[in-house]
């Protein structure tokens, strides 16, 4: 798991020690009554520190894409935005002096907490589901499977071909049962496809044709239910690695958010002054 | 005599090949009055027949090309088009679809050719026919039905037939493979197996043959061949296939009747012998000279140079060859011509003395001479080249340096000797350093000139075999032995090639010989408590077996190939005899062998020790010398890995995919593995796949995009991909107008280079956001892989 890893455990102990320094600085100077609001010493060395630190977790995007880069490894880069990530809204908060008053500064806090919660969220789902993904993978690749799929598909299409017109609905029927809807990818988020049983109630399909076609049919329910197997464990697969995909779709857009209210509220201190 | 004789001529040409063309445009440029013959209705048969756009060679490059006749590397028809319109433009007398069918020597001199219906007289003659010869016929009925050929033109208009193709070489494989996919093809072979072929040609054949695409029917002949179908004839019954298209490719006969009718002598029996010509072309007939392929120097340029040159010395002028500047340069130590320089080379190195000096020529060209001072470097232990190494003058010393121990001098080498046989032999790094005694001069001949001379010169290899084993000797068993005492123990080894997977001998056998691996890799195993123990895996240039020299010992492990593999056998009673002779040999001999027994019984005593290693062995993952492993329960499958090594390659093409071999958690995707001795070096004609000191396999800029090196590389792991242009801003716009670029589907070979121009190593290590990715050289395989292993992952 990558965050185990004992070269780059530096980065959570670096994040502590910040946390430590900047939370006793926090308590000495509010014991001493120095502390008001962002705007006084201590709280504006926190605030520029918090953006500043902002701004380097964003530069992650860059150095990601950054191909030649020989500044450090990209395990390293991601070891330290997990982390310093963390630390961020901590130094916000304090930062904040505990006091939620301007819209604009409270909605920049809000929009990091989401950014740091789905990146807490990224890096369990990091840590959680390759393992999980090689399971369901074993010797087969999602390829493998849908080549594997398709002469499933091919055989039950041959079945069915010059059969009566209740053994071809059956044949439809089944076969739209494993066929991807819209947002097929989306809907597979949220809905486990191991719980789903195949197969169930299918018995009784028997009786809907002649007698002679029976047989076949039979052959065809057999094709069918380890068609939907191998279909779910597709769908597991596919799961497992929207999953791993999916929560940048929130954590970006999020960051991006950010940057727009961090440069508002940068702005806005500035103009109406630092000391309110 | 048919016809009448027309005027004499001062010279008549056979065969309107490269070398014919360059020979009739020097005797026009002269105003010789001359004539050329060509038996087919085109110019360069040879040529002619090959595939439709396939890419004509102008190797070798260094040498300058005499005369006039337009040649440089490209496609057939652009080749083929330079000449045409250099024979138009010219008006050169060349008579095609006329077949020369008599050289008749006359008692005064000159010669009477008979061709096409008219007899001619000439002063000289000039043979430039090529190799092609007439093809060789089945004896079957029916060949000569219209849908019954010798030549594929173009595989891409054949779609959807059913064909036969007969014959096992190189060209047959070649027409079989190209049509097999899109057509039903089946191949004729009249032996048991392939035996003549490219060993990948094979490989490919038969998988093609499992993957259904291809039938090869073996130990087969032709006994019919009718329109539509074709009945063979096979060792247990007869078929009848179905054949809209019949290619026969089963060979040509060469031209060596004809030329001995005319009188001209061969240097020998064999297929590999040569006409026997001085040095200006001119066969044992006085005025029949001989040039291009038929010479059996078969590269164009050479053959262009001497159509050239031969009209010049028929003149009566002495022409320098054209390699004679490259080579004296190459040469720099002897003095006159380059002919005398090599026949004094060949005195003071006895193994040069052994092969031909016209063939000498060829090996020099890319020779380097090299001046070492005292104490200085010639090639250090555990380098990755591979080149041979000969001494011109001085002395050098060879030092190894066993694992973990001391380096220490194993040998002088004099002037006139040679070294780096262990490397070129085995394909693995250089196993001792050699430094400069004194100031010494070393020429470097590169690993693939080496090789085509030990390919045409048997004696030079089998000196470069005994010299390879009796190093061997020297370095495991006989240290201060010197080489003329272990010459009689060589003498006595003979070589034996082995398949993979089979069992050299088993466990209790009777011990009756002792092997040194040459090339390949075996398996070491012992049975115990009813499984196999694997003790170790050896690579090429071990020994193993050694305890069989003892009397009465039995095989105390069984040894198995786990690639095909070649092995220099000693039987015991040669042994024996050796040491009768040397009985103060026995006792050292003897301490090593307890050397050897107690290491094996240590290695029993380690339990579960290549466990991982064993899975990787049988994936052959082991022979890679920096593998690529990902780590799938760390792998996020962001796919980064393979965007890093698309952004930094300027071709904007990956080297690598995340498919490949699995075990446990671990792949080793389908990426180079470095191999310790790379196939994909096999084979490269413009010899842009090579290897640095450092063992990193690269591709150079001059690929000629063949694929042979993709189909040689037995773990998928070169690709062959279109080249992406460079692009600019206005990219479109001028794609608009011309029509996009054609680059007529030229293909390069790409490969993992190990990033080896960007700083900070692999891209892909370094970019991957979870350290999954990992690189191992072989050191590093155990230790590493048992930390990162997890069993109980699915398999």
């Amino acid at each position: 798991m990558f965050l185990s890893s004992a070269k780059n455990r530096r980065w959570r102990w670096v994040a502590l020690l910040l946390f430590a320094a900047a939370l006793a600085a926090y308590l000495w100077e509010r014991a001493s009554g120095r502390f008001q609001h962002g705007g006084s010493v201590l709280g504006l060395v926190l605030g520029v520190a918090a953006a500043v630190l902002v701004v380097w977790l964003l530069f992650f995007a860059v150095r990601k894409r950054a191909y030649k880069s020989t500044l450090g490894t990209l395990e390293g880069w991601l070891h330290a935005h997990v982390w310093l990530g963390v630390l961020s809204a901590f130094l916000v908060l304090l930062h904040s002096g505990f006091r939620f008053e301007d819209k604009v500064a409270l909605s920049a806090f809000l929009v990091l907490l989401g950014v740091v919660a789905t990146g807490v969220l990224g890096a369990y789902l990091y840590q959680s589901l390759p393992r999980r993904l090689t399971g369901v993978e074993s010797n087969l690749t999602g390829e493998e499977i849908s080549a594997d799929l398709n002469r499933m598909a091919a055989s039950m299409a041959r079945l069915a071909s010059g059969r009566s017109a209740d053994f071809q609905r059956i044949h439809v029927a089944l076969l739209a049962e494993s066929t991807p809807r819209a947002l097929a990818g989306w809907r597979l988020l949220f809905t486990s496809p191991q719980a789903r049983e195949g197969g169930k109630g299918w018995e009784g399909l028997l009786g809907r044709v002649e007698s002679g076609e029976r047989e076949d049919l039979r052959r065809l329910l057999v094709l069918a239910r380890q068609h939907k197997e191998l279909h779910q464990r597709l769908a597991v697969q596919q799961r497992y690695r929207n999953l791993l995909d999916a929560w940048l779709w929130l954590h970006v857009p999020l960051s991006l958010a950010l940057v727009v209210l961090l440069a508002a509220h940068v702005g806005a201190a500035l103009y109406w002054g630092i000391d309110w | 005599m048919e016809g009448t004789v027309s005027e004499r001529l001062d010279l008549v040409i056979v065969g309107a090949g490269p070398a014919g063309l360059s020979a009739a445009h020097r005797a026009q440029a002269n105003g010789l009055a001359y004539l050329l013959f060509e038996r087919a209705p085109h110019l360069a048969d040879t040529i002619h027949c090959y595939q439709k756009r396939k890419h004509v060679m102008a190797e070798p490059s260094l040498i300058p090309q005499l005369g006039e006749l337009p040649f440089e590397a490209g496609r057939r028809e652009e080749v083929l088009g330079g000449w045409q319109g250099f024979v138009d433009e010219h008006g050169l007398a060349v008579r095609l679809g006329c077949e020369v069918s008599a050289v008749e020597p006359q008692p005064g001199g000159g010669f009477l050719v008979t061709a096409g219906g008219e007899t001619h007289e000439a002063a000289h003659v000039v043979v430039a026919v090529g190799t092609q010869g007439n093809p060789r016929k089945l004896g079957a009925p029916g060949e000569d039905l219209p849908h019954v050929s010798g030549r594929l033109v173009d595989p891409a208009e054949v779609e959807d037939e059913d064909v036969v193709v007969v014959g096992a070489g190189d060209s047959a494989l070649e027409v079989a493979l190209a049509l097999a996919g899109s057509n039903r093809v089946h191949l004729v072979v009249r032996g048991p197996e392939i035996v003549r072929a490219k060993e990948s040609l094979e490989r490919e054949a038969l998988q093609r043959q499992a993957g259904g695409e291809l039938t090869i029917h073996f130990s087969t002949t032709v006994a019919r061949v009718e329109a539509g179908s074709v009945e063979l004839s096979g060792a247990e019954d007869d078929v009848t296939v179905a054949a809209q298209r019949v290619y026969l490719k089963i060979g040509a006969v060469a031209p060596r009747g004809w030329l001995e009718a005319m009188g001209v002598e061969f240097s020998g029996q064999g297929r590999e012998a040569n006409p026997r010509l001085d040095h200006r072309y001119q066969s044992s007939v006085p005025g029949l000279h001989l040039i291009g392929a038929v010479t059996g120097r078969d590269l164009i340029r050479l053959g262009i140079n001497q159509g050239y040159e031969v009209v010049e010395h028929i003149l009566g002028r002495d022409v320098e060859p054209a390699d004679e500047a490259i080579l004296k340069e190459r040469l720099p130590w002897w003095s006159g011509t380059v002919r005398e320089r090599i026949a004094e080379l060949r005195r003071e190195v006895p193994i040069l003395g052994r092969a031909d000096p016209e063939v000498l020529r060829e090996t020099f060209l890319t020779v380097e001479p090299r001046d070492y001072a005292d104490g200085e470097e010639i090639v250090r232990q555990w380098d990755y080249t591979d080149s041979f190494l000969v001494i011109a003058g001085g002395r050098v010393a060879i030092r190894h340096r066993p694992e973990g121990g001391q380096e220490r001098q194993v040998a002088t080498l004099e002037a006139g000797q040679f070294f780096g046989e262990m490397s070129l032999i085995s394909g693995r790094r250089r196993n001792a350093t050699a430094v400069s005694v004194g100031p010494s001069r070393v020429m470097e001949i590169p690993r693939k000139a080496i090789l085509k001379l030990l390919a045409v010169a048997p004696e030079v290899k089998a000196e470069v075999d005994r010299a390879f084993l009796i190093r061997a000797f020297q370095g495991y068993l006989f240290p201060d032995l010197a080489e003329d005492v272990l010459w009689p123990l060589a003498r006595r080894a003979h070589l034996v090639t082995v398949d993979k997977d089979e069992v050299l001998f088993a466990e209790g056998d009777p011990g009756d010989a002792f092997y040194l691996l040459r090339s390949g890799m075996v398996k070491v195993a012992k049975q115990s408590g009813g499984r196999e123990i694997v003790l170790s895996y050896l690579v090429s240039g071990n020994f193993f077996g050694e305890t069989a020299l003892l009397p009465d010992t039995p095989r105390t492990a069984s040894v198995s190939t786990i690639f095909k593999s070649e092995l220099i056998r000693l039987d015991r009673a040669d042994f024996d005899a050796f040491l009768a002779e040397h009985p103060e040999l026995k006792g050292g001999f003897l301490d090593k062998l307890e050397e050897r027994r107690v290491a094996t019984l240590k290695a029993e005593a380690t339990p579960g020790s290549g466990d991982v290693l064993s899975d990787l062995i049988r994936e052959e993952v082991v022979i890679g010398t920096d593998a690529l492993i990902i780590d799938d329960y760390k792998c996020v499958r962001c796919s980064n890995c393979i965007e890093a090594c698309e952004g930094v390659h300027d071709d904007g093409q990956a080297r690598l995919s995340l498919t490949g071999i699995k075990f446990y958690n671990l792949l080793a995707p389908n990426s180079c593995w470095q191999c310790e001795n790379p196939l994909c070096m096999l084979d490269c004609p413009p010899d842009a796949i090579v290897r640095d000191p450092r063992g990193e396999v690269y591709i150079k800029e001059n690929c000629i995009g063949c694929g042979n090196c993709e189909a040689n590389c037995p773990y998928d792991n070169i690709f062959m991909v279109h080249p992406e242009p460079k692009r600019h801003l206005f990219s479109w716009l001028f794609d608009l107008v011309r029509g996009g670029d054609d680059d007529g589907g030229r293909q390069v070979a790409v490969k993992c280079d190990l990033c080896r121009d960007v700083d900070g190593g692999p891209a892909c290590v370094r970019c991957c956001p979870t350290g999954a990715a990992i690189r191992l050289t072989p050191d590093e395989y155990r230790a590493r892989l048992e930390s990162i292993v997890v069993r109980e992952g699915a398999v």
